[in-house]
């Protein structure tokens, strides 16, 4: 399998005051295409500062982090967005739809801000949401939704444009017992069929079922398996 | 980047109404400070056209020309002779509406029963009726019809106080151009209504009559011109003083400094409001935007986690500037426009009249719709108002994403 992320030396220092928080310590990390990984740990312990910064959400202090070969370090801000709208999905904790937007408008936006046509866009967006279970809920908008049905509306606009990643950061928190199951079902369907990598940042030990791999941390360190 | 627009617009247009009350309250304020700014600055330009027309009316014209001396000694000893060929042609050029020469003196009327200090005006009926008000003022009696008519014009507040009526005889008394005292007895053929002042002091001749009674031969005090637009005075006068460069040559703002201060206190009022209203709808906006940006910050984030570039939410927070500001400036100028047009019959200021009347105004203002300075308006509250909404959306596009994804839950 080909490595489609990379995390060589990763470090990342936060400056909060006079106090110097090392989120991350010198973390190397290579995850193939295709797999679906789980990043756990307690809280703090940097799993979502290290999907942010494969996301190119935020930069490492020192060490650099290569997507599909290409380095993060050189990237602009505008580079970054080009990258994470085209190559990376995302799916948030709080779901982080946008509220003026119906389902559908909230799946058609990423493919808008590609420049797809109307018509294409329409129909993936149509085919993405039957997909995920939420026929008929097309054009209400996320406060007229259920929490499981705004996270499934989170990744059909995640998967909708066919990225090669796709990074969750606890994507069940705040969903029951059944919608949790439900999503990581649909997220490892998609990872078979569609051969798009996850990476999963959970506190939630169902995930660990679904993932092909489990990478444990603590301290802004991976404790397991060691890289 | 037509693409961007038609996928930006929409979400712009629909995050204005998420707090609809706080837009409509801005669009409001919008709306209402350009409304005052139309409607003040055509109050405040009727007023100072009003303060410029009666200075014109009340015989000064656009402009005159005298004896130099005369200005400040207004006597019969420093007045001129018939235009010199030079003037004269200056005087006929086509930028020049109409001119005619006038004897102006200081003399006494008498009636049988009053007397009065008073100013003679001996006129060219025929060129003074293209110039002046007092062709058209005579309410009782006739204007005069040749130069060489006889007879005098006298104002109604003058006939109460000597006690005349049309067709009775008054003697004017008056220093002649040799310093003796001369005396005329003339009819009054016609009473006219005009400016207080000027129906209380100015008594009109003919030319002729005036001159025949003054000792002056063809000579007169002073010639009044007349440019076709208020904006050419400057230059017709100019054009006169380098045509007759022995004489004095005045436009209306050196001949009434006080009228020429009113309209410049008008423009400058209007300047003033026009700042403040700016000011206000600026901090109000700049408020707003600001406000619609910080309780969007994580949106903002989330935007450019999905992959939207700084650029376009800067749009997306200038857009949302200009559909508050556009439709809110337009509304604010059709209100403005429809109360301009409401009062276009006049705008009577009643009993502020008469202290308006003191400064140079009229009792009655015509306001009027002004689309050139409508324009201009609406044009500086938009253009001025994205400006000032660039720094919400500056500070929106620089937050980077993780420090605002992060921080909160929805």
């Amino acid at each position: 399998m080909t490595a489609i992320i990379q995390c060589k030396d990763v470090s990342k220092t936060y400056n909060n005051g006079a106090i110097e928080v090392s989120a991350l310590r010198d973390v190397s990390l290579t995850i193939s295409s295709a797999e679906f990984v789980s990043l756990s740990g307690p809280s703090g312990c940097g799993k979502t500062t290290l999907l942010n910064i494969i996301g190119g959400l935020d930069r490492p202090s020192a060490g650099d982090v290569l997507v599909e070969g290409a380095s993060l370090n050189t990237k602009s801000n505008s580079q970054l967005a080009d990258i994470r709208l085209r190559r990376i999905g995302y799916v948030f904790q709080a779901y982080n739809l946008i509220p003026v937007l119906s389902a559908l408008e909230n799946v058609e936006f990423i493919m808008q801000l590609q420049g797809l046509e109307l018509k294409q866009r329409r129909e993936r967006s149509m085919a993405i949401l039957h997909s995920v279970g939420l026929d008929g809920m097309e054009n209400r908008r996320p406060a007229e939704l259920s929490g499981g049905q705004q996270q499934r509306v989170a990744v059909a606009r995640a998967i909708v444009s066919d990225p090669a990643i796709v990074l969750a950061d606890e994507p069940t928190a705040n969903l029951d017992s059944r919608n949790s199951n439900e999503l990581l079902e649909l997220m490892q369907r998609l990872n078979n069929e569609k051969n798009i990598t996850f990476v999963v940042a959970t506190h939630d030990p169902k995930v660990l079922q679904f993932t092909g791999r489990h990478i444990q941390m603590l301290d802004g360190q991976i404790v397991a398996p060691q890289n | 980047m037509m693409k961007t627009f038609f996928l930006i617009a929409p979400i712009a247009w629909r995050n204005l109404w998420r707090r609809g009350t706080r837009t409509v309250l801005t669009m409001v304020t919008v709306a209402l400070a350009v409304a005052s700014m139309m409607i003040l600055g055509s109050f405040m330009r009727s007023w100072g056209q009003s303060a410029f027309d009666r200075t014109v009316a009340a015989m000064n014209a656009h402009g005159q020309i005298h004896a130099r001396g005369f200005m400040d000694d207004p006597t019969l000893e420093y007045s001129m002779p018939p235009p010199s060929t030079a003037l004269l042609q200056a005087l006929n050029n086509p930028s020049i509406k109409a001119w005619a020469p006038r004897v102006v003196a200081s003399a006494m009327v008498r009636s049988e029963r009053e007397s009065a200090p008073v100013r003679v005006y001996g006129i060219n009926p025929q060129r003074e009726a293209r110039l002046s008000f007092v062709s058209k003022a005579v309410a009782q009696g006739r204007y005069f019809t040749e130069p060489a008519d006889s007879g005098v014009l006298l104002g109604r507040l003058l006939v109460d106080r000597l006690q005349v009526k049309l067709g009775h005889r008054v003697v004017l008394t008056a220093q002649d151009a040799k310093g003796d005292i001369a005396e005329i007895g003339v009819k009054v053929i016609g009473i006219y209504q005009g400016q207080p002042e000027l129906e209380k002091f100015a008594v009109y001749l003919p030319i002729t009559q005036a001159q025949t009674f003054l000792g002056l031969d063809r000579r007169s005090s002073e010639i009044a011109y007349l440019a076709n637009r208020r904006e050419q005075v400057s230059s017709v006068t100019a054009m006169l003083r380098a045509a007759a460069p022995d004489l004095d040559v005045r436009s209306w703002s050196e001949l009434q400094p006080f009228t020429r201060a009113i309209i410049e206190i008008t423009d400058n009022t209007n300047a003033i409001w026009g700042f403040v209203s700016f000011a206000l709808v600026a901090f109000g906006l700049v408020n707003t935007l600001l406000m619609a940006v910080y309780e969007r910050l994580r949106e903002f984030g989330l935007l450019q986690a999905l992959g939207m570039k700084p650029a376009w939410l800067l749009m997306q927070i200038m857009l949302e500037s200009c559909f508050l500001v556009i439709p809110a400036t337009l509304s604010g100028a059709v209100v403005g426009a429809a109360v301009i047009l409401s009062f276009s019959d006049g705008l009577n200021l009643g009993s502020w009249g008469a202290g308006a009347r003191m400064i140079g105004a009229s009792q009655v203002l015509y306001p009027q719709f002004d689309l050139r300075q409508t324009g201009i308006a609406c044009a500086v509250v938009i253009g001025l108002s994205i400006l000032a909404s660039i720094y919400p959306a500056v500070r929106a596009a620089r937050r980077v994403p993780v420090d605002v994804i992060t921080r909160a839950q929805v």
